[in-house]
């Protein structure tokens, strides 16, 4: 399991790398304006084919490219109930607090459980590397920290649920 | 209901309170606790050396043998020579308790534990039906008759289920929850109450067992007494579990598993939030770093890259709260102690009346 | 190294020209003003700043012979800044565009200037005395998309676009009264304005930083697809070669002979691109040495701790992935290189020296002399 999320992060990592090539561009539809390409997709030659990269059906993770712009969706693994409000919870968590983390996408692309913007201003404040990092980072917290979380919540209840029986002693 | 003290501690408070009085002042104080215990205390000027303790539970159980059964032996024999049961109780209250405080111990650990004592009737109280109805049921050695469940309502939103077996009484609560993720975490709790009841640990207390569908002991209950989204969780009670004084554990326990559920939930939910925010720290500390190479420059300009490191430090809304509010009350200060024209005295006054409230 | 200088001047620069003497340089800090910096006893002084635009600076040229400064923005303005006395003076250019500026050339003779824009139109630019203003004439509906750059044939008649609908284009702009029949060449002499000569559809992407050889025979672009494109006989039949490198794509080129080309983008290290004898174009090496930092990698700290212990894993093993990351770090520029700028010497038609700058907010001034290998 460990080698196949390496293979993921590393071809998610090498794609962005690649991607990530974006140059301040005005809206050619509207006067005066400069927005994300990927989000209007009013010009279809502005536009490049989307990367779509999958572990497995349940975790994939979509890069969508445009000259001034990238999104990246990610789809988390949800294997029970659990899981599923981890990670909707968290997720939801992070959205709210969008700001601190300014390529963030308050909504998620439909289909996915988070998506990043990412503009040309961000490549001109921070560094590319960096900035793949992060989002590797982001990803790969998000996997390990399911399990931790998980595995910590059922010991917690495993506790709970003693101490609540040794009172019947 | 929600209480996990057997004393209730707003009780306790107003008692200790009023015993740290050299003389009763006359007081009439009537509340309610968690919804379903009413409580009233008065002290009359005709009667300075008595304190009157009322207490009454909204009781709304149904089947019982015999509803009103107040344990007035049990009563007697916990609170000796200062306390006595007032026959009839007051008007709407179910047992009325007169308190002599002269023959309050001096001692303050002695009072605080006596006072702990009395405030503990209302556990007496909530227990002492249940208790009695776990007998009653066992006594009945009829194997082959159908019982019917009983339902008991201590909280309107959160009745439970006494059905007599066979060779047990199993106790049948339904559980709701508000949030989705709330039934997630309980459930995660249910079945490790299943798993340890089942495991060597925990053999003697009662088995334990959880399904998201209505048991069929309850075949025939209101649909809406049926209609949950935690699932039912039951407890099988044998004889030897109400021996001696292991009713009384029993009891307590089956009484407070609500609000031992509930606490968890609560509790998992604030660990959730912190490690949450611990996680969202560290991932925002990565982005910081993004921007770091540049940051001689950032620094003697505007410190834009910056920016959400402040926005990160994070404080409790409390701590952001009262330094919010001491900046204002400080300035409500200044304002105050700058401002001497007449005819403002009556804003002034609000000021400091505003200034006084916000430490609380 | 071949850098022989590198000043930064800002946070972040979206392009850069020279004064004709080479001793001021003009930018955009990626903002609405100009700044003039003149170097003085080996440091720079902020001289100038050009305030008339309300939107970013998307390209500046400074003529060489008349000094002149033409700004474009994304306000869809222009402005030709003149220097009187101590002052520049703007002159605002009515483009009629209705989208943003993208790029400016000052033609050969600087009787004109072209302007490229988010209209998917060429605007061409000359003076005219008699109303004392400058005057644009559009080429209209040749473009798909916006007009990403543009560059003059030395004959100061055909003009060369690249556009985001990834065509390369040659138009004349043959405008009467202000080009003579006689001085153009023969291909270029019998061509309306905005006529269009060849169009160029090699690239699947979009195409970026076209640039003409010395002579103008040769014409150079780049696409996004990582590609360079030579474009020999422009004309009813020109011959292209391409070239594909590894790396990532380029925004700019630059002729510093016939036979040398060096290409700045996205990858951060100027690549040199150089032409055989029999004319066959072939990437030649990057222009500074690449220093391959031993692989410190910041592969997350706490995460591949994490990491290591649920999988039993060392941490070399995690860190290996990201090498290829930090293999682009350790050269002068630390960002995406969006401009180049020849350092020309009077009379003398190959570059030596020229001057790239990039998001990083730096301007490296570079020498091809110090390359003993890199001959002209």
């Amino acid at each position: 399991m460990a080698n196949t999320l390496r293979l993921y992060l590393t071809c998610i990592r090498n794609t962005l790398e690649a991607a990530m090539c974006l140059q301040n561009f005005p809206c050619q539809e509207v006067e005066r304006h400069n927005k994300p390409e990927v989000e209007l997709k009013t010009s279809p030659e502005l536009l490049l084919n989307h990367v779509l990269i999958c572990r497995n059906e349940a975790e994939k993770c979509l890069i969508e490219t445009s000259i001034n712009s990238l999104r990246i969706s990610i789809k988390v693994k949800q294997a029970d109930e659990l899981e599923n409000i981890l990670t909707k919870k968290f997720l939801r968590f992070l959205s709210m607090r969008a700001e601190a983390f300014q390529v963030l996408r308050r909504k998620p692309v439909q289909g996915y459980d988070i998506s990043f913007l990412i503009t040309n201003y961000h490549c001109e404040d921070m560094q590319k590397n960096r900035l793949i990092d992060f989002i590797v980072q982001f990803m790969e917290a998000r996997i390990l920290k399911q399990i931790c979380m998980k595995r910590s919540l059922n010991t917690r209840g495993r506790l709970v649920a003693t101490e609540f029986l040794k009172q019947f002693i | 209901m929600a209480c996990f003290q057997r004393a209730s501690s707003t009780l306790k408070e107003i008692l200790l309170n009023l015993l740290s009085a050299k003389r009763l002042r006359e007081i009439d104080h009537q509340f309610y606790e968690f919804g379903s215990v009413q409580y009233r205390v008065q002290v009359f000027s005709s009667d300075p050396d008595y304190v009157l303790l009322s207490i009454t539970t909204s009781l709304q159980s149904q089947g019982l043998p015999q509803a009103n059964s107040i344990p007035y032996h049990a009563l007697q024999g916990l609170y000796s020579n200062m306390v006595e049961v007032v026959q009839p109780p007051k008007e709407g209250y179910q047992l009325t308790l007169k308190i002599d405080i002269t023959k309050m111990p001096q001692r303050k650990e002695d009072r605080i534990r006596v006072v702990t004592e009395i405030c503990s009737v209302q556990a007496v109280l909530l227990s002492s039906q249940l208790k009695e109805m776990l007998w009653h049921l066992f006594s009945l050695d009829n194997f082959r008759m159908m019982f019917k469940p009983i339902k008991l309502v201590y909280h309107p939103r959160e009745p439970f289920y006494v059905v007599r077996q066979p060779d047990k009484i199993t106790v049948i609560f339904p559980m709701r929850f508000q949030d989705n993720s709330d039934v997630v975490i309980a459930t995660t709790l249910f079945q490790e109450l299943r798993y340890v009841g089942s495991s060597g640990s925990c053999t003697k207390a009662p088995p334990c067992s959880w399904s998201p569908i209505p048991p069929v002991e309850l075949r025939g209950e209101s649909f809406e007494d049926l209609s949950t989204n935690g699932g039912f969780v039951s407890f099988d009670i044998f004889s030897h579990h109400i021996e001696n004084s292991k009713l009384d554990k029993t009891v307590w326990n089956l009484l407070n598993f609500y609000a031992f559920v509930k606490c968890h939930v609560k509790c998992t939910r604030g660990l959730i939030q912190r490690r949450m925010r611990k996680r969202m720290e560290i991932l925002s500390e990565v982005l910081q770093k993004t921007g770091i190479a540049r940051n001689e420059l950032a620094d003697r300009k505007a410190p834009r890259n910056n920016r959400c490191l402040r926005k990160m430090k994070s404080f409790s809304k409390s701590i952001i709260l009262k330094r919010r509010c001491g900046f204002f009350a400080r300035n409500i200060k200044i304002v105050h102690s700058q401002i001497k024209a007449h005819g403002l005295d009556r804003l002034r006054r609000r000021w400091t009346r505003v200034t006084r409230s916000i430490p609380n | 190294m071949a850098s022989i200088a590198s000043h930064k001047l800002a946070q972040c620069i979206t392009c850069h020209a020279w004064s004709p003497d080479q001793t001021m340089v003009a930018f955009c800090p990626n903002n609405n003003e100009v700044h003039i910096y003149r170097l003085v006893e080996d440091k720079w002084e902020k001289v100038h700043v050009l305030q008339k635009h309300d939107q970013i600076i998307s390209g500046i040229d400074w003529s060489a012979r008349s000094n002149k400064i033409v700004t474009v923005s994304h306000d869809r303005n222009s402005y030709v800044w003149n220097q009187e006395e101590a002052e520049w003076v703007p002159t605002l250019v009515i483009l009629r565009l209705n989208r943003a500026a993208l790029c400016v050339q000052w033609s050969p003779k600087e009787n004109k200037f072209a302007v490229g824009s988010g209209a998917k139109t060429v605007c061409i630019c000359y003076y005219e005395q008699e109303n004392n203003w400058w005057v644009s004439k559009l080429i209209r509906k040749r473009h798909n998309s916006s007009v990403t750059s543009v560059a003059w044939h030395p004959n100061n008649i055909l003009l060369a676009t690249t556009s985001t609908d990834g065509k390369c284009r040659v138009f004349s702009t043959f405008i009467k009264g202000v080009d003579s029949r006689d001085s153009g060449t023969s291909l270029a002499s019998d061509m309306k304005f905005g006529e269009q000569i060849v169009q160029l559809d090699l690239c699947f992407s979009w195409a970026f930083g076209v640039k003409w050889s010395p002579s103008g025979n040769t014409l150079a672009y780049v696409g996004h697809n990582s590609m360079i494109y030579f474009v020999d006989d422009v004309g009813p039949s020109p011959s292209a070669q391409d070239v594909a490198f590894r790396d990532l794509p380029l925004c700019d080129v630059l002729f510093v002979s016939e036979r040398m080309v060096v290409g700045v983008g996205f990858d951060c290290h100027p690549m040199v691109f150089t032409a055989d004898e029999r004319g066959i174009w072939c990437f030649s090496r990057f222009l500074n040495e690449r220093k391959r930092a031993p692989s410190s990698s910041k592969y997350g700290s706490q995460f591949s701790e994490a990491f290591g212990k649920l999988y039993g894993q060392s941490k070399q093993g995690v860190s290996n992935d990201a090498i290829d990351s930090t293999r682009a770090r350790g050269g002068v520029h630390e960002n995406c290189i969006t401009c180049i700028v020849p350092l020309r010497k009077a009379g003398d038609g190959n570059v030596t020296r020229f001057s790239t700058s990039g998001l990083d907010g730096k301007v490296v001034i570079w020498d091809l002399e110090s390359q003993a290998d890199l001959s002209l």
